[in-house]
């Protein structure tokens, strides 16, 4: 079947390729080669192939109203450690043909979609995070008049290879309000949506439905410079599981509050969030839930906190805590955070000759406060009181050019981390961060980046010193040398140094490093993959035609 | 493996094709799905840069840019879009994060990543220069400076 879909793809690119340039084709390449050494000094032993590559070949043509692709994807002869080890070898791993004209658009084979903000379906793909949860099968589009947008979806989740033995389905509509009530100066728009996971479990409750749904609803309002927000999901009863177990003695079911609002004008905004999450994680097979390659995912529930940039930032990160474990006593979250950005003007006091950048985050996250009777296994959650502390992070952050030469950003972390609740082990952490980025430059095209970084901790694994020096040559060029360094605690001083080099050529970049890798939460958009620390040269390339 | 080859020998033959705009549809500040053919729409150059509320050298070069666009914008007309790469962990910090940075650009979102995979952009910053409706350059990653040679571009 794949084979017949290329062949006939072929044919219809070079057909088209031909003619006088009447298609569009474009495409990308992205290759990532790692070359593992042992370590001593982290206990690292390099793993039996320790040259390992994993490349993402994709095209898209486009021709009229048609469009196709497909993703080419090769692990050769594995993924990198810390990926889900069902990503080997190599095949077609996606293809689309989709037809768009109009207001309707139609797409066969695998597509990506979210419906709201993703609490109840999200179908995307990141590789870094090794995620790639397409969804095989139909989506529908349709636009009525700019007034409602209604998307229907059904297909069975992409799992490495492979896809589910579930086949999610669900339909969408998103409501233009103000259209629809001829509002002049008020943006008003609602949402909705369901859907549903079909999947047999073999179970001795009775109560086991194979059809779990969810249910979200929007409402979204802006005018002049407020805006808010607000969805609210319920989750019907489903099953769990541990470990893949199925835990089906009690069925129980979720739900997700979101609120958001929030001010801006030139030079000041402001933004708040709020979040209650229980049980609220849905996974397109059941005995996948709790994975640690987040295989199977079909919503997505990140930690609602600063996504920082510098490493020692990285150490302590939040992931979103939305599932029950009778064993740690955690049902879900609640909890929120608030954004101010603020710019003081050139030539006042505190923006002096070129103005002075603010931005101030503050986060903090709970568990539900709940009560456990662990011989029914049952629980009854508080809905607004807070449980224990289970994340805080406070921070600030400075943005000043001090003269032509120097930019520098300047940024203080005060975070809290509650070790035990989140990882399951260790102590209560308390950490202070301080970073300085420092931006020299040298003359027309050299440059110089500089970066100091301090974590203070009594806790855990005590101190952290790391520092960076960067230098481009050009804008094609550069090279750079870093190091982080773990003092203060008595058992373990580890330097994770790094070295390496960047070129860049329009949209092609070429990388090369060398170096220890830390092991740790590695999060992108709020989701984490663990990465587990390690030694090794790593080489990469990216392209785009 | 043969499969495998068929394709790239193929593609590589037919990759000297000037790029169009993608069809893509982005969201506006105010919520709207608006075609990014029609927003880009313009007879004088267009940046698009593709941003994140938490990618630090983004933000510089965006930052960077702000501070000689007034005298860039009277020189060439040139009109920069800046379109954000956040997802909703973030999205909505972006609103708050442009008017506290006071920059003067048009802001949209890639909400389902269609831009993202109909450009094949693997990191941000990233950024293409658009002129009588063609991509006539692309760049990746940003070095202080070198919004001088986007200048370049933009001015011839």
């Amino acid at each position: 079947m794949k084979n017949y879909l290329i062949v006939f793809l072929l044919v219809i690119i070079n057909y088209n390729g031909n003619a006088q340039n009447s298609g569009q084709l474009s495409g990308g390449y992205e290759a990532y080669l790692q070359y593992y050494q042992s370590d001593d000094a982290t206990n690292f032993i390099a793993p039996a192939d320790r040259l390992r590559s994993m490349n993402y070949f994709n095209t898209n043509y486009t021709y009229k109203q048609f469009s196709f692709g497909l993703q080419y994807e090769a692990y050769l002869p594995q993924a990198f450690l810390g990926y889900n080890p069902d990503l080997n070898g190599n095949g077609i791993a996606t293809y689309y043909a989709k037809y768009h004209k109009d207001d309707l658009e139609v797409t066969a084979g695998y597509f990506y979609e979210q419906f709201g903000s993703g609490l109840v379906f999200r179908a995307w793909e990141d590789r870094q995070l090794g995620i790639n949860n397409a969804l095989r099968g139909v989506k529908v589009k349709y636009d009525f008049n700019n007034l409602v947008g209604v998307t229907g979806i059904m297909g069975n989740q992409r799992l490495g290879f492979k896809l589910s033995e579930s086949t999610i389905y669900g339909v969408n509509a998103d409501i233009n309000l103000d259209n629809i009530i001829k509002l002049k100066n008020i943006q008003l728009k609602g949402g909705l949506s369901y859907v549903a996971r079909y999947q047999e479990s073999v179970s001795g409750n009775a109560d086991l439905q194979p059809v779990v749904g969810s249910y979200s609803s929007r409402l979204d309002l802006s005018a002049g410079n407020f805006y808010t927000n607000f969805e609210y999901v319920y989750k019907e009863p489903d099953a769990r599981a541990a470990n893949q177990v199925l835990l089906d003695q009690v069925l129980f079911d979720g739900n997700a509050w979101l609120l958001n609002f929030g001010y801006s004008q030139k030079g000041l905004g402001i933004d708040a969030t709020l979040r209650r999450l229980e049980n609220i994680q849905m996974y397109s097979e059941r005995l996948l839930e709790g994975n640690s390659y987040n295989a199977g995912v079909v919503n997505f529930v990140p930690g609602l906190t600063k996504q920082h940039d510098f490493s020692l930032a990285n150490i302590y990160v939040y992931q979103a805590q939305p599932a029950i474990s009778f064993g740690e006593e955690k049902v879900g979250e609640i909890g929120g955070q608030v954004d101010l950005y603020y710019t003081f003007k050139r030539k006042s006091v505190l923006g002096g000759k070129y103005g002075t950048k603010l931005a101030l985050n503050y986060s903090r996250w709970h568990g539900l406060n709940a009560a456990f009777d662990m011989a029914k296994q049952i629980y009854r959650a508080d809905f607004a009181k807070p449980g224990e502390l289970y994340f805080q992070d406070i921070n600030f952050e400075i943005r000043k050019k001090v003269s032509k030469t120097l930019k520098t950003v300047l940024s203080f972390i005060d975070v809290k981390y509650n070790k035990p609740k989140l990882e399951g082990e260790g102590e209560f952490v308390h950490a202070n961060i301080a970073v300085a980025d420092l931006e020299f430059k040298l003359a027309k095209k050299r440059s110089a980046r500089v970066e100091l970084q301090h974590l203070a901790t009594k806790d855990d694994m005590k101190n952290w010193v790391a520092g960076l020096v960067e230098y481009n040559f050009n804008h094609n060029f550069n090279v750079y040398a870093g190091d982080m360094y773990n003092y203060g605690n008595d058992d373990v001083k580890n330097h994770y140094f790094n070295v390496g080099t960047t070129y860049t050529k329009s949209s092609t970049r070429l990388s090369l490093s060398y170096g220890r890798q830390r092991g740790g939460l590695l999060c992108v958009g709020g989701v984490c993959r663990y990465v587990p620390s390690s030694k090794g040269v790593t080489a990469s390339l990216s392209m785009s035609f | 493996m043969k499969k495998t080859m068929l394709v790239l020998s193929f593609l590589f033959t037919t990759i000297f094709y000037a790029q169009n705009i993608p069809q893509a549809k982005v969201l506006d500040m105010k919520g709207n799905k608006v075609d990014f053919s029609e927003i880009v729409k313009s007879d004088k150059p267009v940046i698009v840069s593709f941003w994140a509320t938490w990618c630090v050298p983004c933000i510089n070069e965006l930052d960077a840019i702000n501070e000689v666009y007034p005298d860039w914008q009277e020189e060439t007309g040139v009109k920069l879009i800046a379109v954000s790469r956040d997802d909703d962990r973030t999205a909505r910090r972006i609103k708050a994060l442009v008017n506290g940075k006071a920059w003067d650009y048009e802001v949209y979102r890639d909400f389902n990543d269609d831009l993202k995979r109909a450009l094949n952009i693997a990191s941000i910053p990233f950024m293409i220069i658009i002129k009588n409706g063609k991509i006539v350059a692309t760049r990746s990653g940003y070095t202080p400076g070198s919004e001088e040679e986007i200048y370049e571009i933009i001015k011839n």
